[in-house]
Order: structure tokens, then C-alpha cells, then sequence
């Protein structure tokens, strides 16, 4: 599964940081995330496609 | 539902566990444990030692050391290695419960390995001690895995 969560934080002008406080997880959480080390819940990426006003499908796919 | 403690019990319980380990250790290995808070208890259930007459329902002289740091070890390690991040999210959940899955799953291989190649008295020491020593693996792979993540 690979992500575009860093493309749509730097749309946003987040950081990691700015983002992992929105969601509230740790700064490390998204950097997992976002080096595909580790794949969201549903329900964070719920989150995530909400704070990042995009879809889940835009957010995460397949290989 | 979380059932986890509170964070403010991390570093206290840290403390606790950690120091009542090699302390409990020394008090064992030179046979002064059993010298220390000597009091009448009520027992259930007692064999002196193997072999031995049995007591039940009954008080009976005991030394309350290995009571004590057994208590004080579990306790202070179930609340240490339970109890809240900082920032508890679903990342720190998985590493702990893969921390818990690998500690286990060592402890028993050893069981497994000892059970075919220690015997008698000594196999009893072996099972005590991985009483302990589940506990343990799992509190420093967690801290070790933690610390990985905290640095990635």
C-alpha cells in the first residue's frame, strides 16, 4: 500500500508535527505512516482524509 | 475501552520495578529473603517442602520477603509496562501488544527447552523465575521498541 499524505501536508503547508496534533498522535505516528512503516486504522485515515479535505482513496492505495 | 493506567504511574512504577528486581535478587541468591518481616500468616495451603506434612487452615511462622518483592515486582511491572505514553495513539498500542506477543512467546520456548533439559528442584527455580521474567522481556522490548520509535 503506498500514501500521498506527504503531497496533500505539503498542499496544506503542514508539518508533521502540525498534523500529528490535529489527529492527536505522536510526530513519529505520521512519519511511520507516511514511510509506509506502518498502516493507519480506519479510523485514522478517516481522520486524516477529513483534516486533509480529500478522500481516503486520494490519501491511500494499492500497489 | 482503554485498559490502561494513567502516564503520571510511568515513572514512579519504573523506579520500583527496576531497583526491587536486583535487590529481591541479592535477597534470594544469599538466602535472606525468608529472614525478613517474620510474622504469623494464615495459610490455605502449605508444604513445608516436598514430601513434607501439610498444613492447611491454619497460622504458620513465615518470612513476608519473597511475598513482598514478588508483590512489589509484578505490581510495579504490570503498571509500568501498561500504563500510558504520553501521546498514547494506536502506533504505541501495536508495538506494545507485538512487544507482549514476542515476550511470551520467548518465555515459553525457554519453558519448553528447560522442561526437557532441567529436572527436579531446579525446573520449580526456572518456573518461578519466568514468573518474572515475562514481565520483564516484555517491559524492555516495549521501552527498546519505544525508544526506536521516538528516534525515527
Amino acid at each position: 500500500m503506498k500514501n500521498n499524505i506527504r503531497m496533500y501536508r505539503a498542499k496544506f503547508n503542514l508539518t508533521q508535527d502540525d498534523l500529528s496534533k490535529k489527529l492527536e498522535v505522536s510526530r513519529q505516528t505520521i512519519n511511520s505512516i507516511e514511510n509506509n512503516k506502518y498502516f493507519p486504522s480506519l479510523e485514522l485515515g478517516l481522520k486524516l482524509s477529513q483534516v486533509l479535505e480529500c478522500k481516503v482513496d486520494d490519501l491511500f492505495s494499492l500497489d | 475501552m482503554s485498559y490502561l493506567f494513567s502516564n503520571k504511574f510511568k515513572k514512579i512504577s519504573s523506579w520500583i520495578f527496576y531497583l526491587s528486581i536486583p535487590i529481591g535478587l541479592f535477597l534470594m541468591l544469599t538466602d535472606r529473603i525468608q529472614d525478613i518481616f517474620v510474622v504469623n500468616v494464615f495459610s490455605i495451603f502449605s508444604y513445608e517442602w516436598f514430601g513434607s506434612e501439610r498444613t492447611g487452615f491454619g497460622w504458620i511462622e513465615n518470612g513476608l520477603g519473597d511475598e513482598f518483592f514478588t508483590f512489589l515486582i509484578i505490581f510495579s511491572g504490570i503498571v509500568n509496562s501498561f500504563s500510558k505514553e504520553k501521546i498514547e495513539d494506536e502506533l504505541i498500542s501495536k508495538i506494545r501488544i507485538e512487544s507482549l506477543t514476542l515476550s511470551i512467546f520467548i518465555s515459553y520456548v525457554l519453558i519448553i527447552i528447560s522442561t526437557f533439559l532441567v529436572y527436579h528442584i531446579t525446573y520449580m527455580y526456572i518456573l518461578v523465575f519466568n514468573l518474572f521474567l515475562i514481565i520483564l522481556l516484555f517491559n524492555l522490548i516495549f521501552k527498546y521498541r519505544l525508544f526506536k520509535h521516538y528516534n525515527s
